[in-house]
């Protein structure tokens, strides 16, 4: 298994894709908090208000960078998507898979090699993200005056928890990547599912307000308990065990299932 | 060292329905060439890419190299189109090889290889911009990187010009005269694969109908010349001690004998036979093949399964 892994890490370092997108990612704390300066300060300007926008920042742009990392509905998660859908698809596309298979692996080494390529992808681009965060952002605009105790969990929380949401989204296009063996396919379903647990957030969002009417909804917090939705209620600087722990129940759960899917489907297929 | 690199035991592939490759048994011992012969649609891809694990088989089994412990090295493959990285370049490819093989990247290794094959291995251009017969070099550079004891290759030659296909075609007999290695290849250009296969399995309708070494189908074929004659009856009646002769088109017999020509043009001469014109035909295998074939189809001809 180390052997592919290492070929794939040759040709990721041979792909200018990989390097774009690592860019991208690097850039997006700072493209994030632009387009959010921009808005409060159209916002002011329609209203005719005053707006404070680098006291609004200092409150929340360091927070709200390490939540959305901690996120499947993000752009960063799009990125990983096409980026390692497109690299480890080209290998059927090439016919290169069958190179593996030839050397004597099993079907099995060659899912999680691929597996955990895609996650040292995905791992890099999240670290990319957190290091511009922490290494400009914060220094910039601080942590809201949080103690230094809760900024070090914020970190580390909303790092495991973008971990995971990667881990899960890697799972999706390594079973579509391994089941359908075609490039559209690998890269359009996983970003359907991706827009889907938007759409899904969405939804629950209305429905909570509409049907049941947001005071009950809070009063019974079983928003907590839904699966996607539960993400959008994390914060960074006020960690809620249950939602935590729901994200990773439902995190895991979900990496399990789809990855046992791509595996065992891979395994009985004939390889073209 | 094993002795038996490939055996199968009933080796079937059904795809909906229909039996593509039905019930091979074959072993295919160390040293050989050996080809593997049949129209297109008889079954070769479909068994190559049973062998080298690419597609499971509906039943039976098989083993490679079941007399040792297999290493990534072992084998390499070509089986239908080049598997290689299309936006790398040659160099890069057969670095991705080693690496994929567990083995130390040595450059001055992998330029030999791709010169071997006929390419340059300071090209950096990826190799989506080669053409068909470059791609198809390197596919063969790709196989021969861990210096393989078995080699799998299927129509390997496709795509090659002439002078690539006579390169290639002493690659592999060098490969396998030098360095022991035994190489499966399947091919419908049967000229090209009688002139260095030392056997053959011939295929048709999935099926294996015959294993006939090199030698043996030149014992069986002998000399082969036809004829342009005046009179094809009386030719026949002419010829009927000196070899077997047949009809093969107007106006012309074919003769598989060992008779002198001199000895032949008198007789006919002798018999009042014109004849326009004579050659003497290469393709024993084709022919043998054919023959083959059209005996599996048709069981109750009248030929009986010889020349």
């Amino acid at each position: 298994m180390t052997e592919i892994i290492k070929v794939e890490l040759f040709r990721l370092k041979k792909s200018a894709l990989f390097w774009i997108m690592l860019g991208v990612c690097a850039a997006m704390p700072l493209i994030n908090l632009l387009i959010t300066a921009i808005m409060y300060t159209i916002l002011g300007i329609l209203n005719d208000i005053p707006v404070d926008v680098f006291g609004l920042l200092c409150q929340q742009a360091t927070a709200g960078l390490l939540q959305q990392m901690s996120n499947v509905p993000n752009d960063m998660v799009l990125l990983t998507i096409i980026s390692t859908a497109v690299i480890l698809s080209k290998e059927f596309v090439d016919g290169t898979m069958r190179n593996v298979v030839l050397a004597n692996k099993t079907r099995t080494e060659l899912f999680f090699a691929y597996f955990i390529t895609s996650m040292i992808v995905a791992v890099t681009y999240l670290m990319a993200f957190l290091t511009v965060t922490l290494v400009i952002v914060a220094p910039i605009f601080g942590f809201n005056g949080e103690p230094a105790s809760k900024v070090v969990s914020a970190v580390f929380c909303s790092l495991a928890l973008g971990i995971l949401a990667m881990a899960f989204i890697e799972s999706v296009v390594c079973m579509f990547t391994f089941c359908v063996r075609k490039q559209w396919a690998a890269v359009l379903f996983p970003i359907l599912i991706w827009y889907g647990t938007a759409v899904l957030i969405n939804i629950i969002n209305m429905s909570t307000g509409t049907i049941l009417g947001a005071t009950q909804a809070t009063a019974l917090n079983f928003e907590k308990w839904i699966p996607f939705y539960n993400m959008q209620l994390y914060d960074p600087m006020n960690i809620d065990g249950i939602i935590v722990g729901m994200n990773i129940l439902y995190l895991a759960l979900f990496i399990a299932g789809f990855t046992c899917l791509g595996l065992f489907t891979f395994k009985k297929a004939d390889l073209k | 060292m094993a002795d038996i690199m490939i055996s199968t035991t009933n080796l079937t592939k059904v795809y909906n329905g229909k039996v593509t490759v039905d019930n091979v048994s074959l072993q295919i011992e160390r040293g050989g060439i050996i080809g593997l012969v049949g129209q297109n649609g008889a079954g070769k891809t479909t068994l190559i890419r049973m062998l080298t694990g690419l597609v499971n088989p509906t039943s039976g089994s098989f083993k490679i190299l079941p007399d040792c412990k297999r290493l990534p090295t072992d084998v390499a493959a070509i089986v239908e189109k080049p598997s290689i990285y299309s936006s790398m370049s040659a160099l890069d490819n057969l670095t991705a090889q080693s690496i994929l093989l567990g083995l130390k990247t040595d450059t001055e290794y992998l330029s030999a290889t791709l010169k071997l094959v006929g390419l340059d291995p300071t090209l950096k251009r990826p190799v989506k911009n080669y053409s068909l017969g470059m791609k198809q070099r390197l596919a063969i550079a790709m196989t021969l990187v861990g210096k393989p004891q078995l080699l799998i290759l299927d129509e390997p030659t496709n795509g090659l010009d002439p002078q690539g296909i006579a390169d290639i075609r002493e690659v592999f007999v060098k490969l396998n005269k030098d360095m022991g290695v035994t190489i499966l290849i399947s091919s419908h250009i049967l000229s090209e694969l009688g002139k260095f296969a030392t056997e053959f399995y011939i295929m048709d309708k999935g099926q294996i109908l015959k294993r006939v070494t090199a030698d043996e189908i030149k014992n069986i074929s002998g000399k082969r010349i036809r004829l342009y004659v005046d009179d094809t009856a009386k030719t026949l009646d002419t010829l009927k001690d000196m070899g077997k002769a047949n009809i093969c088109g107007d106006n012309q017999v074919m003769l598989a004998t060992e008779t002198p020509i001199t000895q032949i043009m008198l007789s006919l001469a002798q018999a009042g036979v014109v004849v326009r014109n004579f050659v003497q035909v290469g393709d024993a295998l084709e022919d043998y093949y054919l023959q083959i074939v059209r005996d599996a189809r048709n069981p109750f001809s009248d030929n009986g399964g010889t020349l």
